[in-house]
C-alpha cells in the first residue's frame, strides 16, 4: 500500500469521524434542548396552578366573607328589623294598615329567607359537615325545589373526603353546571351520578334539555362572557381532572373525572 | 453481477427519491433545488455509464467527443454545486448568510478559471480523468455549507424535533456524501494512473456513499408534514 492509499484511506476514515462526531454533537444538544425545554413546561403549569389555586381559593375565601356578612349582619338587622315590626301592636290597627303590616311582614320573611339561601349557597358549611356527597343532595333538591325541572341524584357512598379543599372545588364546578343547565337549557330531568373507578372519580350529569358540547365548552370559556366556564376549567386543571361534554338522542352529558387517593378504592 | 449493480448505482439509486417524489408528491418549496437535481443527475448518470459500458461496442475512439464521459462527470459536479446552493440558500437560516450568498459566485469564477486556464472540460484522452480539482472543490464547498446548517443548528433557539428541521434529511445524507468523497475526488486522478484496481475499489466506496445520499434525499421526501 503506498503513501497515496494510505493518505486517501486515513482521510476518508478523518472525514467520516468529522461528521459523525458533528452530527453526534447536534444530537446531544437537541437533546438537551428537548430536557431543558420540558423542565421549563413543568416548571410553567406548575406557576400556572400555583395561579389557579390562588385565584380559586381566594374566590372561596371572598365567598365566605360574603356569606358570613349575609348572614351575621344583614341576616341580624333584618331579624331585629322583623322583631320590631312584630312589636307593632297590629290589632289597634285599621284594616288598611294592617294589611300593610301583614304585607311587610311577609316581604322581611322573604327576604330572611332569601338572605339566608345565600349565605347558605355561597359558605360550605354542609360540605364541610356532611360531605360533598350529601351537599350535592342538598343543593339538588334546593334548586329543583318548586320547580319543573325534576333532580335525581345517585351518588356513589364509598367516596370520602380527603381534601376539603377539591371537595369545595368539585361542588363549586357542580353547582355552576347545574345553575347553567337551569338558565339555559331549559330541560325537564336532570340526573347527578357518581361512582368511583380506577382511583378516579367519575361525575356524570345528564339532562334532556339543550346542553353544550365539548367544541362550545372550548369556545365559550375563552369569551368574556364565559366566566363560569373558565371557573370551571380551572378548577379541572386545578384538581388534575378532566371534563367532557357529550350529546346523544337521549340528552346532554357533562363527565368530570377527578383523581383521588387509591386507599378510597378499596 | 454485483460488479454490475455497483457500476450501475450511480442510475438506479436517484430512482429511489424519484420514485417517492411521484408517490408522496412533496412539494415543498426548499426541496425544488434538489427535485431538479435527482432528473438531472439521472440523465447524467444515465449517460456516464452508458459511454462506460457500450462506447467500445458504438466504435467510439480515442480523441472522439463521446470518448470520456468525464465531461458529463464535470458538468454534473458544477450542476449539483449550484443546486445545492440554491437548496441551502432556500433554508433561510439566518447564519454566515452573506458568505452563503457568494460562495456560488466564487465557485464560478473558480470554474471558469480552472477550465480556461488548467484543465479540458471535455478531455478526449485516454489517461485523462475527471477534475479532481472541480470534484474536490465542489465537495468541500458543499462540506461547508452542510457544517454551518448543523452549527445553525447547535446555536438556534427552537425546540423543533431535529428531524422535522427543514432539510436535515439531505443535509445529513449530502455530509456523509462529500466527507467520504473529498479525499476520493481528490486523489482520484493520481490513483486511476497509478493504482488503478485501489482506484476501481475506492469508487465503489464512493458508488455506496451516493447510494446512502439518495437513500436520504428519499427519506427526506417521504417526510411531507414540514
Amino acid at each position: 500500500m503506498n503513501d497515496v492509499t494510505y493518505l486517501v484511506i486515513v482521510g476518508i476514515g478523518v472525514m467520516l469521524l468529522m461528521v459523525v462526531s458533528i452530527l453526534l454533537a447536534v444530537l446531544f444538544n437537541q437533546r438537551k434542548k428537548d430536557q431543558h425545554r420540558t423542565a421549563l413546561e413543568k416548571l410553567r403549569e406548575q406557576q400556572q396552578n400555583q395561579l389557579i389555586e390562588a385565584a380559586v381559593r381566594s374566590e372561596e375565601t371572598e365567598r365566605h366573607r360574603i356569606a358570613e356578612t349575609l348572614h351575621d349582619e344583614v341576616g341580624a338587622i333584618l331579624s331585629s328589623a322583623k322583631l320590631h315590626l312584630l312589636g307593632i301592636k297590629a290589632q289597634q290597627l285599621d284594616e288598611k294598615d294592617q294589611r300593610l303590616h301583614e304585607k311587610g311582614r311577609e316581604l322581611l320573611n322573604d327576604v330572611i329567607q332569601k338572605v339566608r339561601g345565600i349565605s347558605h349557597n355561597l359558605h360550605s358549611n354542609i360540605l364541610k359537615e356532611f360531605g360533598l356527597n350529601e351537599a350535592i343532595r342538598h343543593f339538588i333538591r334546593k334548586v329543583t325545589e318548586g320547580t319543573i325541572i325534576t333532580g335525581t341524584t345517585a351518588l356513589d357512598d364509598n367516596y370520602k373526603t380527603e381534601n376539603p379543599d377539591n371537595d369545595i372545588s368539585i361542588y363549586r364546578m357542580l353547582q355552576e353546571l347545574v345553575n347553567n343547565i337551569l338558565k339555559y337549557a331549559g330541560a325537564s330531568e336532570m340526573m347527578i351520578n357518581s361512582f368511583l373507578e380506577n382511583n378516579e372519580l367519575n361525575l356524570v350529569i345528564f339532562h334532556n334539555g339543550n346542553g353544550l358540547t365539548q367544541q362550545q365548552f372550548e369556545e365559550f370559556r375563552f369569551q368574556k362572557e364565559g366566566l363560569g366556564l373558565k371557573n370551571i376549567q380551572n378548577r379541572v386543571i386545578l384538581l388534575k381532572g378532566t371534563i367532557h361534554f357529550t350529546s346523544g338522542s337521549e340528552g346532554y352529558r357533562i363527565n368530570i373525572r377527578i383523581p383521588v387517593k387509591s386507599s378510597q378504592h378499596e | 453481477m454485483i460488479r454490475k449493480i455497483l457500476d450501475w448505482s450511480e442510475v438506479w439509486a436517484l430512482l429511489i427519491p424519484l420514485a417517492v417524489i411521484l408517490w408522496r408528491r412533496n412539494k415543498a418549496t426548499y426541496l425544488r433545488p434538489i427535485r431538479i437535481y435527482l432528473w438531472v443527475a439521472l440523465v447524467l448518470n444515465t449517460g456516464i455509464d452508458l459511454l462506460a459500458e457500450y462506447k467500445l461496442k458504438w466504435g467510439i475512439q480515442t480523441g472522439d467527443l463521446l470518448w470520456n464521459n468525464n465531461f458529463l462527470y464535470n458538468t454534473g459536479s458544477i450542476i449539483r454545486f449550484f443546486l445545492f446552493a440554491w437548496f441551502f440558500n432556500l433554508l433561510r437560516q439566518r447564519f454566515m448568510h452573506r458568505i452563503k450568498m457568494a460562495l456560488p459566485f466564487a465557485f464560478l469564477v473558480f470554474v471558469l478559471a480552472n477550465f480556461i486556464f488548467y484543465e479540458n472540460f471535455i478531455p478526449r484522452g485516454e489517461y485523462e480523468s475527471f477534475s479532481s480539482r472541480l470534484l474536490a472543490t465542489e465537495a468541500a464547498l458543499l462540506l461547508f455549507y452542510c457544517l454551518q446548517y448543523f452549527i445553525f443548528l447547535i446555536i438556534e433557539d427552537t425546540h423543533t424535533r431535529l428531524s422535522l428541521h427543514p432539510g436535515f434529511w439531505v443535509v445529513t445524507g449530502l455530509s456523509i456524501y462529500v466527507s467520504v468523497s473529498f479525499f476520493i475526488f481528490l486523489f482520484y486522478s493520481y490513483l486511476s494512473i497509478a493504482t488503478l484496481n485501489f482506484a476501481v475499489t475506492i469508487w465503489d466506496v464512493h458508488n455506496i456513499v451516493y447510494i446512502i445520499l439518495c437513500l436520504f434525499i428519499a427519506k427526506q421526501f417521504y417526510q411531507k408534514n414540514e
